[in-house]
């Protein structure tokens, strides 16, 4: 089977292209680096098969990062039949660079040009014929999210020679030197000489490891050839190249351009940015849409179904009319609720249903009331706790994927490289770090679009602390857990709070590792920004698909197994004999619990919270499997808890708010401690030590020997942040007392620094 | 004992042998992509995938 690798700049639609030609359904944004990796698939027509291997974006084939080295590896090692070389057509002066580049090594190449539909939207014309003149090689003018010209794009790839001899555009003066380098790769018969020549010239470090290759270069004098060859190939693409590209109309400032205007305005740009994201966090979590309902209880208007006895309360559970007032009160219960609001209503009382009906099923039938337990408290207590928050993480999700889509998130790190530059970091840094608001494992391996190692291993250990789509549960449960307990705040406030705190703990942990132990000049940042476009309905669809995927997988293996365990624990004394949910608290998970209770007293979760505060401690530990075992654990045990106390409402989220109730009446905690203390909870877990994924993906991408100083970090910054908010919320002055702190650090360091640069 | 408790008894006893079964078997064979998170949305974690270990 033939293989064609494709390559091209970042963001010209390479992965766009992959899918369409292998049926794949890989992660394509409108931002350049999405692609870390390289991937394989194999494009089928009729009865020929062709591999095909999507490569990292580069601009060139000299590599900074991990990820532009991945890719030239593959070109020059693994030797593909022909290389695809994927051109911007709407930016052809700087994809050509690479495509100029591509020509000098021995491999036959075809050039698609693709988004020439959005040339020819724009009124411009390119001609093809002129082109495949200049280059020698064949071009294709292709649209790979519209899927045109791809079948031609094939046929002309696979009708091609199988060999071909690498060519230059660089004439001239360089002559002399470019002759002696290529016989010094012909005598070591290395493939693609002419390729290898000029970049000893250009005095690429690969090239110059090899034995000899230094004295070559030292034999053309003190020259820079790399300066002279980068002018040479732009002076060779304006005059030659350029050229086939006629503009129609001479508006000089585009849509994109006036968009951005208004979106990376100096001033206007964070202010805006925190808008959209607060907008985010209210369509999704909210439940008073748009303040309809006023601002607080003082000012609420709105009748409760209650009120327009459309419903009772008995024993503090609401009971609705009739199933056509359940439906409503998915919608409406004396607020408007958002549409995250709304959808996860609807999927809990679906859930709730299924849930009932079984323990009624099982009951009639004359089933123990272990085996009752175990299935409707433990397992669909557990996983039900867990799926009801789907639609919220897809709703989130799709915001998140619009922003992407549309080129915003881009915008966004040029805007953030100012402050960032501050801290430590560069813009780049910004897109790993937002793409751990969905899972810290993609984020992770994205952050080897950073060149420098030490900016990579900061922006790793911070990446944990945006929180993930697993950890949105414990915000979203807790948050909504402290508004209903407590009847203070707004969910969808207190969760974008706690995004922000993730934030701020990452700058100022970065801030403090740039200027200790992770030293170093923050890199320049140079990033492309991609035109705005609409975002594809089709690939929106496939974020939130392979979202889905994950967690109902997720809720089906290690939730389940997790769940039956916990459950199994908690009802199961040291001598192996069964315990009734009264007796829970003589069980193994306890007795285990109640061991590490002492170790969250000074973040307010531990000893504090009296005999069941064992919980919190309990599903700390769980979430290390897997952030959703929290509110899993929290769920399962709660279920049993809170009908012990003989408060609970055993009705699906609200399980956490009976648990709130038991620990209240029966410690005597302080209304504000505790609230303080629950803050404290979801701030700990934001930012300790991930899932077991996300832990493996960080060990595997950093440097040998920096894992267990990570883990380390994680631990030490989830205590400090936890404690921090426990005392701060607890007793307000003692933010004075962490501020003190924070300044002594800060002098410490920079006198240490100073001392350093003495 | 009542058949509805031996039937729950050995549902569950099986699927936490058959899940603890496939997490391990694909921990083991990497079947979970190069980093485990089993996540089609990220390119790290294609089949194909192949570390470049430092």
């Amino acid at each position: 089977m033939k293989t064609f690798a494709l390559i091209g700049n970042p963001n010209c639609g390479k992965t766009t292209l992959f899918n369409a030609l292998t049926g794949s359904t890989a992660h394509v944004g409108n931002w350049p680096g999405v692609t870390v990796d390289k991937r394989e698939g194999v494009y089928k027509d009729g009865g020929k098969k062709i591999k095909i291997v999507d490569l990292p974006g580069i601009y060139s084939l000299s590599p900074y990062t991990p990820e532009e080295l991945i890719a030239r590896n593959f070109i020059l090692s693994d030797e593909p039949d022909a290389i695809v070389n994927i051109v911007d057509a709407t930016n052809l002066e700087r994809n050509l660079y690479l495509t100029t580049q591509i020509l000098e090594i021995d491999i036959p190449v075809i050039i698609a040009l693709n988004m020439m539909d959005e040339v020819e939207k724009s009124g411009d014309k390119i001609n093809l014929s002129k082109l495949e003149k200049q280059l020698g090689v064949p071009v294709v003018a292709i649209s790979a999210l519209k899927g045109s010209g791809l079948k031609q794009l094939m046929d002309r790839a696979e009708s091609m020679q199988n060999k071909r001899v690498g060519t230059t555009i660089l004439k001239g003066s360089m002559d002399e030197h470019l002759d002696k380098a290529v016989d010094f790769y012909r005598r070591e018969n290395n493939s693609s000489p002419l390729f290898h020549a000029v970049k000893l010239l250009e005095n690429d470090e690969i090239e110059l490891e090899k034995s000899g290759a230094a004295e070559i270069v030292e034999s053309f004098g003190n020259v820079d050839l790399e300066a002279a060859i980068a002018d040479a190939r732009y002076s060779y693409i304006s005059e030659n190249l350029a050229v086939a590209k006629s503009k129609e109309n001479g508006q000089t400032l585009t849509k994109s351009d006036k968009i951005d205007k208004v979106l990376t305005h100096r001033i206007w740009a964070i202010p805006i940015f925190l808008l959209v994201l607060f907008a985010i966090f209210h369509l999704t979590f909210s439940e008073n849409l748009l303040f309809l309902n006023g601002f607080g209880d003082s000012t609420a208007w709105m009748p409760s179904l209650v009120e327009c006895g459309l419903a009772v309360e008995e024993d503090g559970e609401t009971v609705y009319n009739n199933f056509g007032v359940e439906i409503l009160a998915v919608f409406y219960d004396g607020t408007v609720y958002s549409p995250g609001v709304m959808l996860t209503n609807f999927l809990n009382l679906f859930l709730d249903h299924i849930s009932s009906g079984v323990v009624t099923l099982m009951q009639n039938a004359g089933a123990a009331e272990w085996t009752v337990g175990l299935v409707g408290d433990g397992i669909l207590g557990g996983i039900f706790a867990v799926l009801g928050f789907l639609p919220q993480i897809l709703v989130l999700f799709l915001f998140f994927s619009i922003l992407e889509d549309t080129g915003y998130m881009a915008r966004i790190a040029f805007v953030l490289d100012r402050i960032f530059r501050r801290f430590g970091l560069s813009g780049r840094a910004f897109m790993p770090m937002i793409m751990g608001f969905g899972c810290s494992v993609p984020a992770t391996v994205n952050t080897r679009t950073l060149a420098d190692d030490k900016e990579r291993t900061a922006t790793i250990r911070v990446i944990p602390f945006f929180s993930c789509g697993a950890k949105l549960p414990i915000l979203t449960a807790v948050a909504g857990g402290i508004v209903a307990a407590f009847g203070v705040g707004n969910a969808d406030v207190i969760t974008f709070g706690m995004y922000i705190l993730g934030i701020a703990a990452a700058i100022v942990c970065v801030l403090l590792m740039r200027n200790t132990s992770l030293k170093g000049d923050t890199p320049p940042f140079i990033m492309e920004l991609p035109t705005y476009r609409m975002p594809g309905f089709k690939n929106l669809m496939l974020h939130l698909w392979d979202k889905t995927k994950h967690f109902i997988k997720k809720a089906f293996t290690i939730i389940f197994a997790s769940t039956v365990i916990i459950w199994l624990l908690s009802h199961l004394s040291w001598n192996w004999n069964y315990l009734s949910d009264e007796e829970m608290q003589n069980s193994i998970l306890a007795s285990l619990g109640m061991l590490l209770q002492p170790l969250f007293t000074p973040l307010g979760f531990g000893s504090q919270l009296g005999e069941f505060g064992w919980v919190f401690a309990v599903a700390v530990i769980t979430g290390l499997v897997a952030k959703e075992n929290v509110i899993a654990t929290f769920t399962t045990l709660a279920i049993c808890i809170s009908a012990y106390a003989g408060s609970g409402t055993q009705d699906g989220v609200q399980e956490l708010v009976g648990l709130i109730d038991v620990i209240t009446q029966s410690s005597q905690v302080p209304q504000q401690q505790f609230i303080a203390a629950l803050i404290a909870f979801i701030a700990f877990n934001m930012t300790t030590i991930p899932c077991f994924a996300a832990c493996a993906t960080a060990k595997s991408e950093l440097q040998k020997g920096k894992f267990k100083w990570t883990l380390l970090f994680w631990l030490v910054a989830s205590y400090v942040v936890g404690a921090a908010v426990y005392t701060v919320g607890s007793w307000w002055w003692t933010v004075f007392i962490w501020l003190a702190a924070v300044v002594a650090v800060s002098v410490v360091i920079v006198l240490k620094n100073k001392e350093k640069k003495k | 004992m009542n058949p509805i408790d031996i039937a729950v008894i050995v549902l569950v006893s099986v699927a936490v042998l058959v899940i603890s079964g496939y997490l391990i078997y694909k921990k083991i064979k990497g079947k979970g992509g190069c980093c485990g998170c089993d996540c089609s949305a990220c390119s790290g974690c294609t089949s194909n995938c192949k570390h470049d270990k430092k």
